[in-house]
């Protein structure tokens, strides 16, 4: 197996470098253009205009932040005044929270309500933040088992959502959840789990926020723990070649496949005993803007940009590699500065490599002008209805395009790849997919809707996008 | 660390807040909730107090920091990932960070 390993930072510096130095050909825009989204105007003094993270969603509501429990179910079952839309942190591209009716927000319950070291486990609201998650349960010596690249978002919003992390082992959120309570329009506030309403529990666990507002978790923990996780450059089709070992040697495995060039960065995760030292290594948020700059300089050789820039890629990729080290909640997640919008889905897991080698072939052979590297992650199975790890284990393969850029192009090509992979899409991220589509892909989906349907008649949960999303 | 210094800070202010117009017991909880994932580490975003990075910012002027925390730029989100804020938490939130003294809308 050929290898070079290389920090983001030194790959991105040393292609600046050799930029600058005439190494690489002059300066050619490879960008497509921003997207044309209108946004409400912010006017001070007039009701605040709310926008997504990836600002790519935008409405002017009214807010609603109740602190009890007891107020979020009595203003759920009894709200009649157009659309009431839960939301958390903002971090889906999906439109899945927009509405210029009433925003609730469960901020107001954050916290760790209770550990059981005993029984692995811990309450949870449902408005605490995800790095808040891992503080707290760290401080009392557990952790969540697994978690997502960026831990911004509340809890509430990643389980809705069946947001996860990568590893075999790990299912998402969703999976982790042993309970729950959720205030409903049709029936008040409903604690379930496996035992006690458990239809309701296994379409809670992953619901888009229409089956009513969850207001806390129970959760598996395990004993607090330390990782270590290395990143570094490898050449694509080796890790493809042996990607089954390479999964299931490490605790956490994923790559980042950079399009046009033949390199991967490969990060895997595995745990440490209490002696290693905690680093953080050196990560630099800008640096996937460099990579770009880079690519636009190599953007006026059409024939020869792809080979430059991936020799400049391997020539770069000396013999440095970057090492975090530290408590599990810090080291499974990491600062995401660059604005971006992404679209997901999840393969069969036996289908992810064909599914991505189509991916970069056909940027390739496209031209598309794409260096945004695409992560390839891997998912247990679960028993949620509408999670997208459903009764399979999966390969989630994402694409993203820079928040400054057209992302609409290129996502248009790839997801017809997914789909003929029958991918499932995040339900956070940007799909096309509608009602019917999904109908075939979830065996539970009509259960779904019918028990949607008995909590929420009326549809006042429902915008248009999960209007579109339900066939309601 | 840095985090766990502000908020004790924070924390200890708010009871005299209405009396001599220190940060809210509203506003330190958001700090502490939302802001402070970044503004408590300097790595990754300007820091509560920090007089060199805030006067960088300050010079745009109050209302231009405040159109930025409604519409994110660069690292910062939109609203400061705050969805629950109100124009007065934001306004509150900024003096609170950067030491700058609000105009009111």
């Amino acid at each position: 197996m050929s290898t070079t390993r290389l920090t983001r930072r030194e790959v991105t510096r040393a292609l600046v470098v050799a930029a600058g130095a005439g190494l690489l050909p002059g300066c050619g825009d490879v960008t497509t253009g921003a997207t044309p989204e209108e946004h409400p105007e912010f006017v001070p003094g007039q009701p605040l205009p709310w926008r997504n993270w990836g600002a790519n969603q935008s409405c002017r509501p009214a807010r609603s932040a109740p602190e009890t429990e007891e107020a979020i179910a009595q203003l759920v079952s009894t709200h009649r005044d157009g659309v009431l839309r839960p939301v958390g942190s903002g971090h889906s591209f999906s439109a899945l929270v927009p509405t210029d009716g009433t925003l609730l927000a469960c901020d107001g319950l954050s916290g760790v309500i209770s550990t059981d070291a005993r029984a692995h486990s811990t309450q949870v609201w449902a408005g605490t933040r995800l790095h808040e998650v891992g503080r707290q349960l760290d401080a009392a010596g557990h952790t969540l088992a697994n978690l997502p690249d960026i831990d911004d978002q509340t809890l509430g919003g990643a389980i809705a959502t069946s947001t996860h992390g990568t590893g075999p082992s790990f299912g998402s959120l969703s999976s982790f959840v042993t309970g729950l309570s959720i205030a409903t329009p049709g029936r008040g506030l409903v604690e379930c789990d496996a035992r006690r309403d458990s239809e309701l529990f296994h379409a809670a666990r992953c619901s888009l926020g229409s089956l009513g507002l969850v207001t806390r978790f129970q959760m598996n923990t395990q004993p607090s723990l330390r990782l270590s996780e290395t990143s570094r450059f490898e050449v694509l089709e080796d890790v493809l070649a042996e990607v089954e070992s390479r999964r299931d040697q490490n605790r956490n495995f994923e790559f980042h496949a950079f399009p046009h060039s033949s390199l991967a960065l490969v990060v895997t995760t595995n745990e440490v005993g209490p002696e290693a030292s905690s680093h953080q290594g050196v990560e630099d948020p800008d640096a996937i803007y460099l990579l770009r700059d880079v690519y636009r300089w190599v953007g006026r050789l059409p024939l020869l940009s792809d080979f430059i820039y991936d020799r400049a890629l391997r020539v770069a990729g000396s013999d440095a590699e970057t090492v975090r080290v530290g408590p599990a909640h810090k080291v499974l997640t990491h600062d995401r500065l660059a604005r971006f919008r992404e679209m997901e889905y999840t393969v069969p897991t036996e289908a992810g490599p064909a599914c991505l080698r189509e991916i970069l072939r056909t940027i390739r052979d496209k031209r598309i002008p794409v260096v945004f590297p695409i992560e390839y992650r891997y998912v247990k199975a679960d028993d949620v209805w509408l999670s997208m790890f459903s009764r399979r284990d999966g390969c989630s393969i994402s694409v993203h395009q820079y928040a400054d850029e057209d992302y609409r192009p290129y996502f248009a090509e790839i997801e017809p790849i997914f789909r003929r992979y029958d991918g499932r899409p995040h339900w956070g991220k940007l799909h096309t997919l509608t009602e019917k589509d999904f109908a075939t892909l979830y065996p539970r989906w009509r259960d779904f809707k019918e028990l949607r349907a008995d909590l929420d008649p009326a549809g006042r949960l429902l915008n248009p996008h999960l209007r579109e999303v339900f066939g309601a | 660390m840095l985090r766990a210094l502000f908020t004790l800070m924070l924390l200890a202010l708010a009871p005299s807040v209405q009396a001599d117009d220190g940060p809210s017991a509203r506003s330190a909880r958001i700090f502490e909730q939302v802001c402070a994932h970044c503004h408590a580490r300097p790595e990754i975003a300007p820091i509560l107090g920090d007089a060199v990075e805030w006067q960088l910012r300050a010079e745009k002027g109050f209302e231009s920091l405040l159109l930025n925390t409604v519409t994110g730029v660069r690292g910062m989100p939109p609203l400061g990932s705050c969805a629950f804020c109100s124009e007065a938490d934001l306004r509150a939130l900024i003096t609170l960070l950067s030491g700058l003294e609000d105009p009111g809308p």
